[in-house]
């Protein structure tokens, strides 16, 4: 069965500023009509590294790879892609394929 | 025109692995810094001290009463403590600043303590991540793992093959030990080659363990003066200028992962306070937890031009005996990193360096001015300070 998968962003109503933090204020412009918004969890990878000393919660998964994403609304988060890829070319698309809710992170595999 | 504060005394415990809590480990700094000022503890007027972590290392809060407890100064005098992670010891001695400024009090004593090692490393790891905002924490990102991506950026960005990045990022973590192992006081006082850090593991490609500073214990202790009664001591250091900013608490929300623009912003407000320019500085010590972190905070402060704070150690630029001698204390990698601390060694360094009476390895450039780049976090809050003998 494919999961339902989603990220819930907030965006700016005046602006279009996304970001997975939420705000009450928008950085940017400072409006304040900020929304939920849900990504469909695609986007393109800005940057990876490995991780071979990872906090406590995930040293089951180490190394692991940790990648700025930007998700094509715009919002930019850090997430996790398992297994070892040693450097990703940034630009590459990448898609959600999980969440972890007791820990938090989302893991996202290359397209 | 404001009251021009001075630095009477400074006092340092060593960095290091401590066996006492860090409440008594900073009594020992204070106890050195009131001595050198010539005071009785009685003459205090108000204790700022920076802590990051207690809550958690030694499930202790409430920690300033404490230290004044363990000091035997029971008049009453008001403490407090300031969490800012990494900046907690320079902002609680700029508070103290801000407090003489203000007419308000005279004779104020500052610094910090960690306890980050005599406690379990899980517990210090936990706690330490704690510093990060919590939506990037559970996203298994690490400050490695983020300083890894602002060198790889800084590498594409000055086109620096990696391996070349690597060699010049050891060549900032040698000249730390080589520094750190005159200072009596540093965590690691042994200096190490090119091969000690181009060998070590891996943390995050392209930063490796040797290129990252320890966590350690320590406590820094500053007496703080206004001009008439500073004026009458021969080794008193001035404070020039202060800035504290703030920046991105959310690393993925950096504009430019290789900027600091909290630094930046600190360092202006610090040098339009002295009426300064940056070329005018002589000397710095600046937050190195990460190689390529003094190379940021070197750009940032306009210290070296961008693109260029990476080639600072391999041409010695920043050696002892530069141009611009930067972190002659060993600086987080050697000196070591007691978080709420290190700030305020930092200004005792600086001070030591400024005054002549620096035991460790002196500049050759006879300073007499010089600043300090306190960095917290990912960027999220910078102090710094400019001192003149």
């Amino acid at each position: 069965m494919v999961k339902n998968l989603f990220i819930e962003c907030h965006r700016c109503e005046q602006c279009g500023n996304t970001t997975l933090a939420e705000k009450k204020v928008c950085p940017k412009c400072g409006g304040t009509e900020i929304a939920t918004t849900q990504s469909d969890g695609k986007g393109r990878i800005v940057d990876s590294t490995l991780v071979y000393y990872p906090p406590d919660e995930y040293k089951d998964l180490a190394p692991y790879t940790s990648v700025l994403v930007q998700l094509d609304n715009g919002c930019r988060l850090f997430a996790i892609i398992k297994s070892e890829h040693g450097d990703i070319d940034p630009g590459s698309p990448v898609t959600l394929v999980d969440k972890d809710e007791g820990r938090g992170a989302m893991f996202f595999q290359l397209d | 025109m404001a009251r021009r504060v001075g630095i009477i005394g400074t006092g340092m415990a060593r960095s290091g692995t401590s066996a006492v809590p860090s409440w008594i480990l900073f009594a020992d700094a204070a106890l050195e810094a009131v001595k050198e000022a010539g005071l009785k503890l009685g003459d205090i007027q108000g204790l700022h001290f920076g802590n990051a972590y207690s809550a958690t290392t030694e499930f202790q809060t409430n920690i300033s009463p404490l230290v004044l407890s363990v000091l035997g100064i029971e008049n009453h005098i008001p403490c407090v403590r300031y969490e800012a992670a990494c900046c907690s010891g320079s902002i609680a001695f700029r508070q103290g600043y801000l407090n003489i400024l203000s007419g308000a009090y005279d004779i104020m004593l500052v610094g910090g303590a960690e306890r980050l090692r005599g406690v379990p490393s899980t517990v210090s790891q936990g706690a330490m991540s704690a510093s990060m905002a919590d939506v990037e924490r559970k996203a298994g990102l690490t400050f490695s793992a983020y300083f890894a991506l602002a060198a790889k950026e800084y590498a594409r960005r000055y086109g620096l093959p990696m391996d070349r990045l690597q060699e010049l990022l050891a060549a900032i973590s040698v000249k730390s030990h080589y520094h750190g192992s005159f200072n009596k006081r540093a965590h690691f006082q042994k200096a190490i080659t090119l091969a000690d850090v181009m060998n070590s593991p891996m943390v995050s490609p392209p930063i490796k363990v040797m290129d990252s500073c320890p966590f350690s214990d320590g406590a820094a202790a500053l007496v703080l003066a206004p001009e008439e009664i500073a004026r009458n001591y021969k080794h008193t250091v001035w404070i020039e200028g202060s800035g504290q900013a703030s920046g991105n608490s959310i690393i993925a929300e950096s504009a430019d992962l290789t900027a600091v623009p909290a630094a930046e912003k600190a360092v202006a407000d610090a040098l339009k306070q002295a009426r300064m320019s940056i070329t005018e500085i002589q000397i710095a010590e600046v937050h190195d937890c990460s190689s390529i972190r003094e190379v940021m905070c070197l750009e940032a402060s306009g210290l070296f031009k961008k693109g260029e704070g990476v080639y600072s150690a391999a041409e010695r630029k920043t050696y002892f005996d530069g141009a611009l001698p930067v972190n002659i204390s060993g600086g987080l990698k050697s000196r070591g990193h007691p978080v709420g601390a290190t700030g305020a060694y930092q200004l005792c360094e600086l001070s030591r360096e400024l005054r002549g009476d620096w035991d460790g390895v002196k500049p050759k450039n006879d300073p007499e001015v010089g600043i300090t780049v306190n960095i917290g976090g990912g960027g999220a809050v910078a102090t710094s300070h400019i001192l003149r003998k």
